[in-house]
């Protein structure tokens, strides 16, 4: 029996969906999150049970966040913009959150920044804050620890590629820190909307829609970059592909990011027969009815989709690419480098 | 390793300063001179110039290189008069009091630790007092939470570039040894964001003990120019600390204009 509804959604359940082919499915993905650093820096004395835990968030964070504290009797005290939804919006108050909402400009950079420094005001003013830093503090990595362990028990050993939306990067991060850790043989693979400065693709964009949760606008300290082996850059059409073919092949009722993986996941799977594939499914579809599942008549078979493999972030396509040179990471900036100055002497 | 020599001022700029400087120090030397230390949970008390700082638990106190830095804002070889000077990573807020003293025209104080910009502004408030500039402080991812649309000319930062897990403690870490992802936030959101103004100036201070030529090639990459101001070769051992003055890349210094 869980002792808190948190605890009951945190733990995902893995669902085979083909041989090899392995979803990791969560409610709430960042729930386990939350949890994790919340219980961590109350162990560690970080924090006192009642003090309150800020940061700024006008999405799932603030939901996960909100559980966690109420879990662990702490505060919560979410900057958000007035965007926040309404489902969001009552369950944090019931929760006992409290939700200041800033208002929104034209500019989503400028927005975060807003918010930022409104946490920052609250936090010169209240010794007994304390600030989460979702994108930055590794303490959001902890919770993943024990998913890891999980799917190291329970996937027949032997080599695994786990694939899944970078976002933040503490899920994928973690699971292949931890995996790693404990010895397994992992292949990370990073999943990346057009237009994510994570990975150095600001120069591109989705016409359609950007997949909620998988990439940034700004740097995030979370994520590690020579952690991945390969990334790939998905556009909108194709995640809802993803999704919709999920759906009909297994069941699983999952939103965009978990559809994008589930392609790549397929591509990977196709790539490297002898490696057992893990897909990160990190929410549920029910937000993305009308965006993504409406329609789903009119949306391509996944079969016949495949990505344009790259070498550089400069000659990416939409609305599929991949390539194994990780943009940022310590072997590709020494080449970026030397290829780029060689060129400057010459 | 064979030592190199340190790049003297004047000597190099740029990308061959770049490929002069020397190479980061090995884990096994690093480790030696940064002895891991529990201080950092205690109340300490530091002078400095005649003045009494106190350090609350958390805050950081200063070294030899922070004072390579606070002795040059003081003796002007580092311009702040009339100038609008931010501190990033501000600890307890040494620099900020110099700049007061020198009479920058405004002083932000800018850290990620709550306690520390609440120290800077105890300390700013009793030694620099109402006749100074005013202060600004903010707590802040490097320059997340910095106000948008504000321009500074002249920045300071020591940053915790250790790429060492030297210890598990998360003072010690924020303090020390964050590594050379911090400088790339720092010039990413310096240049994305616009925060400092045409001709300005930031005075990096970073030793072998860090990935030196690496975060160098980070301002470098990010559009400025590097040149130095200062280098201390430590007695002892193969530390060279180099103070560097990064200027955005065609644009001329605040003095000239
Ligand atoms: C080496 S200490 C230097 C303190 C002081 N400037 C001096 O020289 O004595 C580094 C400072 O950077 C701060 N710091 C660490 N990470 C930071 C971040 N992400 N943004 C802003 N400040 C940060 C630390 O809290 C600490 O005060």
């Amino acid at each position: 029996m869980h002792r808190h509804y948190a605890e009951a959604i945190a733990d995902p359940d893995l669902i085979q969906i083909e041989p090899g082919l392995v979803c990791l499915r969560f409610e709430i993905m960042k729930v386990r999150s939350a949890l994790g650093a919340v219980r961590h820096l109350l162990d560690a004395g970080l924090v006192r049970r009642g003090d309150t835990l800020v940061d700024s968030s006008s999405g799932i964070y603030a939901h996960a966040l909100a559980l966690a504290c109420h879990r662990h009797g702490m505060r919560c005290h979410i900057v958000g913009s007035t965007t926040v939804d309404r489902t969001l919006r009552v369950q944090l108050e019931i929760l006992g959150a409290t939700l200041e909402q800033v208002r929104p400009s034209a500019d989503l950079k400028l927005d975060q920044n807003l918010r930022v420094q409104r946490v920052g005001e609250l936090l010169l003013a209240h010794p007994d804050y304390h600030w989460m830093r979702q994108y930055h503090d590794g303490v959001h990595y902890v919770g993943y620890r024990s998913v890891a362990d999980t799917v190291g028990q329970e996937l027949p050993s032997g080599p695994l590629t786990v694939v899944g939306g970078v976002g933040t990067g503490a899920s994928t991060g973690a699971l292949a820190t931890y995996l790693r850790q404990a010895g397994r043989d992992v292949e990370l693979v990073g999943i990346q909307p057009f237009g994510s400065v994570t990975f150095g693709a600001e120069h591109t964009s989705d016409p359609d829609m950007i997949i909620a949760g998988i990439g940034s606008s700004i740097e995030f300290r979370n994520v590690r970059r020579d952690l991945y082996d390969r990334l790939h850059w998905m556009a909108f059409t194709y995640a809802r592909a993803g999704a919709v073919a999920l759906l009909r092949t297994s069941g699983v009722f999952a939103g965009l990011s978990a559809g994008a993986a589930y392609l790549v996941a397929r591509h990977e799977r196709h790539r490297a027969p002898d490696r057992t594939v893990v897909f990160l499914s990190p929410d549920t579809g029910h937000r993305y009815v009308d965006a993504a599942f409406e329609g789903h008549e009119r949306v391509p078979a996944v079969d016949g989709l495949a990505p344009e493999s790259v070498e550089s972030v400069h000659d990416l396509v939409l609305p599929w690419s991949t390539t194994d040179v990780v943009p940022g990471s310590r072997g590709a900036d020494a080449r970026d480098a030397r290829s780029q100055r060689a060129g400057t002497r010459s | 390793m064979i030592p190199t020599r340190p790049v003297l001022p004047g000597v190099a700029a740029d990308w061959e300063l770049h490929d002069r400087l020397p190479q980061t120090l090995s884990p096994d030397v690093i480790r030696a001179i940064n002895p891991p230390s529990r201080a950092i949970h205690e109340h300490r008390r530091y002078s400095w110039n005649g003045w009494d700082f106190e350090l609350p638990p958390g805050v950081f106190q200063p070294g030899a290189t922070s004072r390579l830095v606070h002795s040059r804002l003081l003796d002007g070889t580092l311009p702040v008069a009339g100038l609008r000077y931010a501190a990033m990573g501000s600890g307890l807020g040494v620099e900020a009091v110099v700049a007061g003293v020198r009479g920058a025209a405004a002083v932000y104080a800018l850290d990620v630790h709550p306690e520390s910009v609440r120290t800077t502004v105890r300390h700013f408030e009793r030694i620099v007092g109402p006749a100074g500039p005013p202060l600004h402080p903010v707590v802040a991812d490097v320059w997340e939470g910095f106000p948008d649309g504000v321009q500074v000319d002249v920045v300071t930062f020591n940053p915790p570039a250790i790429e060492l897990p030297l210890s598990d403690d998360p003072d010690i870490a924020r303090n020390l040894c964050v590594g050379r992802e911090i400088a790339a936030r720092f010039f990413a959101q310096l240049v994305g964001r616009d925060l400092l103004a045409s001709g300005g100036v930031v005075y990096l201070i970073v030793s072998n003990t860090a990935p030196l030529r690496e975060i160098v090639a980070i301002a470098l990459d990010a559009g400025f120019g590097a040149e130095v101001v200062h280098v201390e070769d430590w007695p002892g051992d193969d530390v060279q600390t180099y103070l560097f003055a990064l200027r955005r890349a065609g644009t001329c210094p605040v003095s000239d204009r």
